[in-house]
């Protein structure tokens, strides 16, 4: 029989056995939901770890983050941060160490500069620096630390160090390399400092977030600058303080982690500081380990809940095909074969499971893109990736094993039989 | 043409062996009008689920056509009913979930006739047994005359040589019945062969060949005149 028909059929039945299919529905759908998240909580870790491996361009291993959990506000502690960082910088195997963060500043040049004003309205408009469109974006990072994240510059030279005439490197993004091109001296209003324009970022450039930079999104660079930290701002405790959850050491290939972590360790006993200082991915292992800490529950809950999905397909089909033996033998009498019946009975499986998979996904897509958790990116990414590909799976094997006792009663029962009384 | 020879039949069962049909021999040539006859019990049904390819038969031989149905598998038995044999049953066999247009249509669903073809088909049918204004309707919403009826035109649309009724009078009064024979007689006369199972010397007696079975063997046939 074709398939459009078999449908008919199919739809019939299961219209005639609302409750009941509703009741299996829900079941399913359950299960589904639980799947998903349980595949989603599964896999949040290697997909964070990834992203962020992609973002760093020395990976999670070889960038190290040192972390300080007791801040003071006070002259002496900025300059102890000072004294680490420096300490840091000199060490063997040591690439680089420094902090980054992104600030507003004003640039004398660029106060009267309509381009670039008109620019910032456009780029700027309907968030809270529309309202100062003479002012800058700018990601101030230490030299040591300015390859942190991949940024390729298009135009100019992808070299971060002091001008020969003392003006400090500053990078803009890539809606302003008309406005503001190469060669452009700039100044900062606050505290003097010059600073050059050498090169253009490419279009899409990013850099990690300097709140949350595990949890949050990366913040996009073509509408900011970036440009080296300003002196200024290294002896002004604010400015350091506000920097000291983005402050890393980046190592080189082969170099001894764990001996430079020690190394900074003691200098920063010495110095009176308690600092942490590991490779990103053990931040990161820290970072999920309360996310992960329900996992075991639900496994659980996502098992039980996929086989008593089974069972209820199962056993919905089974009893169904049992009040539907006089219609059974009645389309063998007029014509139809087996087979057709089994199509019809595993069609009806399908229906309902796929039924179930497309309400379940729908409803993890739509809470998903409400999420407001850290790992909403992450997670989506799973769901479209990964969850689609298991629930599929997971559904077409409910199917198949939901099909096994229907079909065996179904092979064993004889047409002439089922019009037994109808005679 | 029906050829059977020597047919047995036992059901088997862990307790019981029942021989249902021991040692039928008959032939029935194509456009025949036929009624089978016996006490309860006999194997009429039997005899016409055997013939109409429901069931398998035990012993002997059985030969619809070009068809050696005694070496079919149930499964082959299918195909060879799809296009062979219509049926008509005592209490109708409507499935009650299905309006009468759903019920009639079945045969041809069985047998891949696209929709439009099946639409004008079944409609023809309807028509032809008076029953056209009731397509829309289940089968517990019309009389028990009109289910037969809608019984009919469902066998009449496959268009198979072969129609089968198994007691299609017993569910009726008396009035009733004899507008179905008159129906079955005139589809007879299209040229279908036409068994019917009775109890009724009455429905037999519109017939033109009787044949009596007694404990699953043919005690009588002849033909009426
Ligand atoms: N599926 C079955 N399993 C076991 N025995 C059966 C089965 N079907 C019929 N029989 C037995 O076979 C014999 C013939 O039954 P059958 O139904 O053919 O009789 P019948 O002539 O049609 O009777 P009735 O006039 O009551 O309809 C009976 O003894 C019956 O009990
Ligand atoms: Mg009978």
């Amino acid at each position: 029989m074709r398939f459009a028909n078999v449908l008919k059929f199919v739809i019939k039945f299961l219209l005639n056995r609302k409750f009941m299919t509703l009741l299996v529905l829900i079941v399913s759908i359950v299960s589904f939901i639980l799947l998903g998240q349980m595949i989603t909580y599964a896999f949040t870790g290697q997909y964070h770890a990834k992203e962020i491996e992609d973002k760093l361009s020395y990976g999670i291993d070889k960038t190290c983050q040192i972390q300080f959990p007791y801040k003071e506000e006070t002259s002496e502690f900025r300059d102890k941060v000072n004294q680490l960082i420096a300490y840091g910088n000199t060490l063997e195997g040591v690439k680089g160490c420094g902090y980054y963060d992104f600030f507003g500043a004003s640039f004398t040049e660029l106060a009267n500069n309509k381009n670039y004003i008109e620019k910032n309205e456009l780029l700027y408009k309907n968030t809270p620096y529309g309202r100062h469109p003479e002012s800058s974006q700018v990601l101030f990072v230490m030299e040591g630390i300015s390859d942190l994240c991949r940024v390729n510059v298009i135009e100019g030279s992808d070299e971060f160090k002091r001008c020969d005439d003392g003006a400090l490197p500053l990078l803009v993004g890539y809606e302003y390399k008309d406005i503001v091109p190469i060669g452009t001296e700039l100044t900062n209003e606050d505290t003097g400092t010059r600073y050059k324009v050498t090169g253009v970022m490419a279009k899409g450039s990013k850099w990690l977030g300097d709140v949350d930079y595990l949890g949050t999104d990366t913040e996009k660079l073509d509408n900011k600058f970036v440009a080296m930290y300003d002196p200024e701002y290294i002896d002004a405790t604010m400015s350091v303080l506000s920097s000291l959850d983005t402050c890393f050491c980046i190592v080189e290939d082969g170099a001894d982690i764990k001996g430079i972590s020690d190394k900074i360790s003691a200098k920063a006993n010495e110095l009176k500081l308690g600092v942490f200082c590991k490779p990103v991915r053990a931040v990161l292992a820290e970072y999920e380990a309360p996310y992960k800490a329900d996992m075991g529950l639900k496994v659980l809950l996502a098992v039980m809940f996929t086989f008593f999905s089974i069972l209820s397909v199962s056993s919905s089909e089974t009893v169904s095909i049992l009040f539907r033996r006089p219609e059974y033998g009645i389309m063998y009498a007029n014509g139809m074969s087996t087979a057709d019946i089994i199509k019809m009975v595993v069609a009806e499986n399908i229906l309902v499971v796929a039924a179930a998979f497309i309400v379940a996904y729908g409803w993890e897509s739509y809470s998903l893109l409400k999420d407001t958790s850290p790992f909403r990116t992450i997670r989506l990414s799973i769901h479209r990736e990964l969850v689609s590909v298991y629930l599929l799976a997971v559904a077409a094997v409910i199917v198949a094993i939901s099909c096994i006792v229907p079909i065996a009663i179904i092979k064993r029962l004889k047409p002439v039989e089922l019009i037994k009384g109808r005679e | 043409m029906i050829k059977i020879k020597n047919l047995v039949k036992v059901y088997k069962g862990e307790t019981y062996e029942t021989r249902a049909l021991d040692g039928i021999d008959l032939t029935i040539e194509d456009g025949e009008f036929v009624a089978v006859m016996g006490p309860s019990g006999s194997g009429k049904s039997t005899l016409l689920n055997v013939i109409g390819c429901m069931d398998t038969l035990t012993e002997g031989e059985y030969y619809l056509d070009d068809y050696e149905i005694h070496k079919l598998k149930l499964k082959e038995l299918h195909k060879v009913r799809r296009e062979k044999i219509s049926f008509v049953f005592q209490h109708f066999a409507l499935m009650s979930n299905f309006s009468v247009y759903e019920n009639v249509e079945v045969p041809l669903l069985a047998k891949n006739v696209n929709k439009s073809r099946r639409k004008k088909i079944v409609y023809e049918k309807l028509k032809m047994l008076g029953i056209d204004n009731l397509a829309d309707k289940l089968p517990t919403q019309i009389s028990g005359g009109q289910q037969q009826r809608a019984a009919i035109a469902r066998a009449l649309t496959s268009d198979n040589d072969i129609i089968l009724a198994d007691e299609p009078t017993g569910a009726l009064d008396r009035k009733t019945g004899q507008d179905l024979m008159n129906m079955l007689t005139e589809i007879n006369a299209s040229g279908k062969t036409v068994i019917i199972v009775t109890h009724d010397d009455k429905v037999a007696s519109a017939t033109k060949r009787i044949i009596n079975i007694v404990d699953g063997r043919i005690t009588g046939d002849e033909e009426n005149a």
